[in-house]
Formats: structure tokens, sequence, C-alpha cells
């Protein structure tokens, strides 16, 4: 740990003296409690202290349109509105909305844009609110800085990951395609994240798991990572395979690449 | 809402709104009336936020010896509801509420209360006196005001309040090596190792440790919030307690 008075690495501000909080750079600490807000109860949003205003269309695919919007309060961020159409009205069709919404809700991925809750408007009937992740399409991202042949690995591995990690919770993507995994940068290092999880879950009948794992093929493909096809069926498989890939580093050693 | 100049939409549809206290509240909604729980409640804030009152006595000019006199008189009148009928309940803070009624005390009773006979009082809730004065010494020599240092002081005490929690946690479910290892990621740490090196060094993936650091993130997220929200009169006042918090320390 770096003494106090220092510049914080990750902010940048001059830490005040005298700190105590383990050395650790107290603005940084302060700045968790904002993104990490609780929301309301079962995965639903409390419209009493919720504020929005949305800024613009995001864009309408397979009759699901989203806005982006700027939430005021409880905290001030942008938000994804997804506007699914299934029906709330019976409580039958509510409970098994709240069941979907919970399971969602409580998915915490770091390679996954969050669903944050669901919300009832009366002009557009159920919204999922989803964590805003700006950043590139992975297949423009490619195609622009020629990520290496390691980075690109490690990118479709951690959307691999957390597609698993995802099954393994009863969640299925049901709609991944290149344009739905952003490549941001935090901290210098490129970071790839999943959006969209959620949108299809929502519908009365959830998507086969297998859809996924076609869909991550399909990725790697986009992203220059041939794969064997019709071997690997889940995210689980193909997150093993792509942890195995021969690099060039390794290509010397053939048994590196048994089972590929 | 399709509207970009729109003001807050608010046509959101009800889901029952829970009603939330916090332990600042539930000492308000008490008022003068001596309840356990609103007792209970008030000294558990005052032993956690004692030391910020200790240190803006001493900036206020009062000896090691006298500003443990007065925190401890002040605590033990507090205690004593002497002070909470004054209170308005309508959106209070626990750290506005004591620095003001510290003030009143520290100009209204000091002579009084320094003229009475040292450790005479009784002491309502256990404070650290031993350390506080070695605290005291490690604070910066600027030219802050009391109520600066109050305040800076304030905010400290709570994070550090909630890193302890945090670890405590960790160490109660045997992951306090996970923590060790991690809290550096909590704020991006120069010195920290990278996710893959510190997998290396705790037997674990990449992506487990990516994951182990969020989570600990997330948790570190909600115990301030939790703590912050005990300081507040209602749960809503929580991220501007947190931007106020953060102009304080950045200042």
């Amino acid at each position: 740990m770096s003494a106090p008075g220092e510049r914080c690495p990750a902010c940048g501000n001059l830490r005040p003296a005298g700190t105590g909080v383990s050395g650790l750079c107290p603005l940084c600490l302060l700045q968790i409690g904002l993104e990490h807000e609780q929301e309301g109860q079962a995965g639903w949003i409390d419209p009493e202290t919720w504020e929005c205003r949305v800024l613009n269309l995001l864009g309408a695919e397979g009759g699901e349109t989203s806005f982006l919007a700027e939430q005021g309060a409880p905290v001030k961020r942008l938000v994804v509105l997804r506007q699914v159409h299934v029906p709330i009205a019976s409580p039958d069709d509510r409970a098994l909305v709240t069941a979907r919404l919970r399971a969602l809700t409580s998915f915490d991925h770091p390679h996954v844009a969050r669903v944050i809750g669901g919300l009832i408007s009366n002009e557009r009937g159920l919204l999922l609110v989803m964590a805003y992740a700006p950043g590139t399409p992975l297949e423009t991202y490619c195609g622009r800085t020629h990520p290496a042949e390691q980075d690109r690995l490690s990118l479709l591995l951690a959307v691999a990951e957390a597609i698993g990690r995802a099954h393994d919770r009863g969640l299925v993507h049901g709609a991944l395609t290149s344009s739905r995994v952003v490549v941001t940068r935090r901290a210098g290092v490129a970071h790839a994240v999943v959006t969209g999880l959620g949108v299809e879950m929502m519908r009365q009948r959830p998507p086969d798991p297998s859809a996924d794992a076609r869909a991550l093929v399909e990725l790697c493909g986009t992203a220059g990572v041939k794969m064997p096809s019709g071997r690997l069926r889940s995210a689980r498989e193909i997150a093993d395979w792509l942890r195995a890939y021969p690099l060039p580093s390794r290509r010397s050693t053939p048994t590196d690449i048994a089972g590929t | 809402m399709t509207d970009r100049n729109q003001e807050a939409s608010r046509d959101w549809a009800g889901m029952p709104r829970q009603f939330a206290t916090t332990r600042w509240s539930v000492v308000l909604a008490a008022g003068d009336a001596d309840t356990p729980g609103s007792r209970e409640a008030l000294a558990r804030l005052c032993e956690i936020y004692w030391y910020p009152l200790y240190a803006f006595a001493r900036r206020w000019g009062h000896t090691a010896d006298e500003a443990q006199d007065l925190t401890q008189e002040f605590f033990a009148r507090l205690l004593e509801k002497h002070y909470l009928g004054d209170v308005k309940p309508e959106r209070g803070r626990f750290r506005s509420f004591l620095l003001a009624s510290l003030k009143h005390f520290l100009l209204n009773e000091r002579d009084r209360v320094l003229a009475q006979k040292r450790g005479g009082g009784h002491m309502p809730i256990p404070l650290e006196f031993e350390t506080a004065e070695g605290r005291y010494r490690l604070e910066p020599r600027d030219p802050s005001t009391p109520e600066t240092v109050f305040e800076r002081r304030w905010a400290l005490t709570l994070l550090d309040r909630v890193l302890s929690q945090l670890r405590h946690e960790y160490d109660e479910s045997k992951r306090g090596p996970l923590f060790q290892a991690l809290q550096g990621l909590l704020t991006g740490q120069a010195d920290t190792p990278r996710y893959a090196e510190l997998g290396a060094l705790l037997g674990m993936t990449e992506g487990a440790v990516k994951i182990a650091a969020h989570r600990l993130r997330r948790r570190f997220g909600e115990l301030l919030r939790q703590e912050i929200a005990d300081t507040v009169a209602d749960p809503a006042d929580v991220d501007d307690e947190i931007r106020y918090l953060f102009k304080v320390l950045s200042a």
C-alpha cells in the first residue's frame, strides 16, 4: 500500500493526509457506495424513489425497443431501459415475471451488464432496467485495433465463462451476438461485457442454453478464433477449449493441443 | 417517455414500497421518550463516531485532558436526553446534529464541566481515550477549521468501520487471506498484483479472482450504504450523504 498524501493511481486525486482505511483511497471507497445502491425488493424497482428521463432510442429489434436513459434518483447514472412484451396482468403472470426478475437481479458478474430491476410503465408495460455498458462491439473492436491473439482469447474466455456462470444459475441469454458483447477499458486493460442478458429470459418460454453455446462459437469466429464445429456444446466446454488454446509460445508442444 | 427533454418520468405503476428505518430514524422517532430501542441506537452511534468529536474539541483549542472530559460529559448528557428534544425530525443527519450539539455544548457548558473534578462522572459508553490522542497527533497540521477536521474524520471513521466489518465477515467465513489479498483491488492500488498473479498466489483461476474481487467491491458498497443509512433519517438520503462526504474529503 502506498503512503497517504500521494495521488491515487485509480482516481488521480490527492489522498487526504492522516487517512486510516488501510492505506486505500477514501474517495475511491466512497465511489463504490454510489455504484452499489440497493435495489427494490424481489427485483422490482421502487417507483416511489426512482426517477429517470429518456435520452434517446437505442434500437428496436424483434419488437423489443430499448432506450438510453438518465436515472436521477436514488442515484444518478445512465441506464438502459428495455421494453419486454410479456403478459403481466394476471397474478400468475406477475409471479412468473417476479421469479425471473429475482434470478436476474441476483446475478452479479464482472463481465455481464447487470439487470438492475424491473419496472412497470403505464405507457410501455414491463421495462427491464439494465446497467449501461459503454464500449465498442467486439467485432468492431477486433477490426479496428487488431488485438493480439492472446488478448482476443482473453476477451472470449471472459465471455464464455460469464455465460457458463449464468447457465449454472439457470439464466440463458438467448440472443448473444457480437453487437451484444462490448469491449471497454478498465485500468488500461480491455474488458468484455455481455449486454442484454435477461431480455429473452423474460419471455414465456426461456430459450435453450445450447443456443448460447452456438452463439459463442460464432462469436469466436468473428473475433478470429476458429473452433472445431459441432464438438463444443456448452459454454463451459467452450471456456475450457479457449483456456487450453495453443498460443504461439506453446505450439511447439503437440500434447498441449490434445483434445482440440 | 420518448421526449429527450422530458423531465423525470413518474409514470411508473406501483409495487408496494417497503418502509425502512435507520438507527438515526429510530432515535428521532422516539424524541423525548426514553425507549430502550432508541437509547441503544443512540449509544451505538455515539460509540462509533466519538472520535471526530474529540478531534473537533482538540482543534477547538482544548488540551487532551479537557477534550476527554468534554467529550465524555457531552455523551453523558446526550444519552440522558438533554438534547434530543430539540432535534427536528425532518431530514436530519446524525453528523450535523452531533456537530451542532457539541458546538452548543462547548460554548455554554465547558467552564462548568471543566470545573468539576475530572473522572468523577459516570462514563455512559466505552470510549477508547487511550488511543485518541495518538490518533489526533497524526491529524494533518494544516489550517483546517475544527468543523473541517470533524467532517473529514467523520468520513474516514465511517470508511474504517466499513472496512473492519468487511474484514470481519471474511474472517468469520474463513476467507481472511482472500480479503488480505484482494483488498487493494477495492480501489485499484498501484502495487496490487494483477488478477493472474493473485490467482497463482491464491490457487484460483484468473476468472475466479475477478469474480471474488467484484463481490468484495459489491459487499463493501452494500455495507457502506447500510452504515451511512444508519446516520440519516431517510434511507433515500444515502446518495446525497455519500456525495457530501466525497466533497469533504476532496477539499
